[in-house]
């Protein structure tokens, strides 16, 4: 017996969901989806799929080099979003590399050479850099630090970490330009082919634990410092930033390794925020927060 | 007063999708690269297990992983957590995928051996049922099944066989078989809950 086109349509879905269709197969299940426009296409597909989860034992994680193509795959698929890399802005001359460090957290060495750029800052050897016609972070920084409304400051806080014990600077941050700035002195200069820096953005309108990234950068001359905040979704309410240290072209997902500054947002009287470790491993963050009707 | 929230920020998220208030794919879809690490590893040992299921080696499993993966990521905003687990989706996702590549092989007639390493299909795995709520109604529901029901819906799942190796493999008629996986199929979808989407057109992959 021929069965009927609504009884066809559920064995073509069954059928899918057990070992696929072919070509004519699928062809036919589409057609058939268009004349039941109601039914769903994926039950069968969900089923079958719960059952399998009851036949495996997913106890072995993806072999490392296995998540790392993965990642890396991932990478590519998404890198037609933004651009990380933060542009960095020096008003001082570049500063010479170090010299050619072993180690990036070689913040010693950093420092010296930021020293000697202050000193060389003092001695009148300041000068603009950056080609002519690009936006003028300085100015836009101006801009919004005059515009106060719809915009949030904060101050860098060191957190302890031995490389920005002495960094000082703030951010400014517009929600409604979905634009900011950080501002920096006392930053180490970063040897980019070690590691760089990274921006972190809470906002409280999101899962905490998922800081938006706020882009990658580096920097390349000591004293004071303005770099663009390229946010890669857009910022709701921020109420903390973070700075980290990350391998060369930043990461998803950040370690906690290197922690050096952060700047809370806390000073509306909405939102307040004490920062404590969470653990003894390292420069790790928990906060406690209380939102007041 | 409300109670203070306590977080702990840039900690990475282990365990499962339940633990987590925003569903990883919901994120993944709205471009929040953080959430695409915490996927594959959230659900990375899933996709393994499947993709040495139903894969003849260890390269054709990696193959299968990496295109499961870009399936994920191409589909992340069709996932309904009204409808499904979050893992639930990712293994019917997975499972399109090794299906497909299943019947590419078949039709290069490149003969299909399945990971012998792999445990007993029909193995019931607590910490799995645990960690998957449709997993575990599912589990429940196939023991209501007719006997002939359950042994040729876990042969065509479990093991991967087409209607016509398990008609082979235990004697039952061609028709039949059909008939025992469609109606099996439905009897597990009612008892799991699936409801319909809100269009049933957008559930399609």
């Amino acid at each position: 017996m021929t069965p009927s086109p609504f009884e066809r349509l559920h064995e073509l879905m069954a059928d899918r969901a057990i070992g696929g269709l072919t070509d004519a197969e699928s062809a036919e299940l589409l057609r058939l989806l268009n004349d039941f426009p109601d039914e769903s296409d994926d039950a069968y597909d969900l089923t079958a799929a719960a059952v399998a989860i009851g036949g495996i034992s997913p106890d072995a994680p993806l072999p490392a080099r296995l998540r790392d193509s993965v990642l890396a795959t991932a990478e590519e698929h998404f890198s037609v979003r933004p651009a990380t890399r933060a542009e960095v802005v020096a008003f001082q001359p570049p500063a010479r590399r170090p010299e050619k460090p072993s180690n990036w957290v070689q913040w010693s060495g950093w420092l010296a050479a930021a020293a000697c750029l202050v000193i060389a800052v003092g001695l009148g050897l300041q000068r603009p850099v950056g080609p002519g016609p690009t936006p003028d972070p300085a100015r836009e920084y101006r801009e919004l630090i005059s515009l106060q409304k719809d915009t949030v400051k904060a101050s860098w806080s060191p957190t302890g970490d031995p490389g920005a014990k002495d960094v000082k600077g703030d951010v400014i941050w517009s929600n409604a330009r979905q634009k900011g700035f950080m501002r920096f002195e006392g930053l180490p200069v970063n040897a980019r082919d070690l590691a760089v820096y990274q921006l972190w953005i809470f906002d409280g309108t999101q899962d905490e634990r998922y800081p938006i990234d706020g882009g990658v950068f580096d920097i390349s001359s000591g004293g004071e410092v303005i770099v663009p905040i390229k946010a890669q979704i857009d910022v709701k309410q921020p109420v903390m930033f973070a700075v980290t240290v990350e391998k060369p072209g930043g990461v998803v997902v950040s370690k906690r390794e290197r922690l050096l500054v952060i700047a809370k947002v806390g000073t509306d009287g909405r939102t307040a925020w004490s920062v404590r470790p969470f653990d003894e491993s390292g420069p790790k963050l928990s906060l406690a927060a209380t939102f007041p009707h | 007063m409300p109670e203070p929230l306590r977080v702990n920020h840039l900690k990475l998220v282990e365990g499962t999708h339940e633990t987590v208030a925003e569903p990883i794919l919901k994120r993944v879809a709205s471009g929040d690269r953080t959430a695409v690490q915490t996927c594959i590893d959230t659900h990375g040992a899933l996709v393994w297990a499947l993709a040495r299921r139903y894969s003849p080696t260890q390269a054709d499993a990696e193959d299968a992983v990496q295109e499961i993966f870009i399936d994920l990521w191409k589909y992340a905003d069709r996932y309904d957590e009204t409808r499904a687990a979050e893992s639930t989706f990712v293994a019917m996702v997975a499972r399109r995928r090794l299906i497909d590549r299943y019947r590419q092989r078949k039709r290069s007639s490149e003969v299909l051996s399945f990971d012998d390493t792999t445990p007993d299909a029909v193995t019931r795995h607590d910490r799995v049922l645990e960690m998957n709520a449709d997993a575990a109604r599912a589990n429940k529901a196939m023991t209501a099944l007719k006997p002939d029901q359950q042994k040729v819906i876990k042969l065509a799942i479990y093991q991967g066989m087409s209607h016509q190796e398990i008609a082979d493999a235990t004697g039952i008629s061609l028709g039949t078989v059909k008939t025992h996986i469609r109606r099996g199929l439905i009897s597990l979808r009612d008892a799991l809950g699936i409801r319909q989407p809100q269009s049933a057109k957008e559930s399609s992959l």
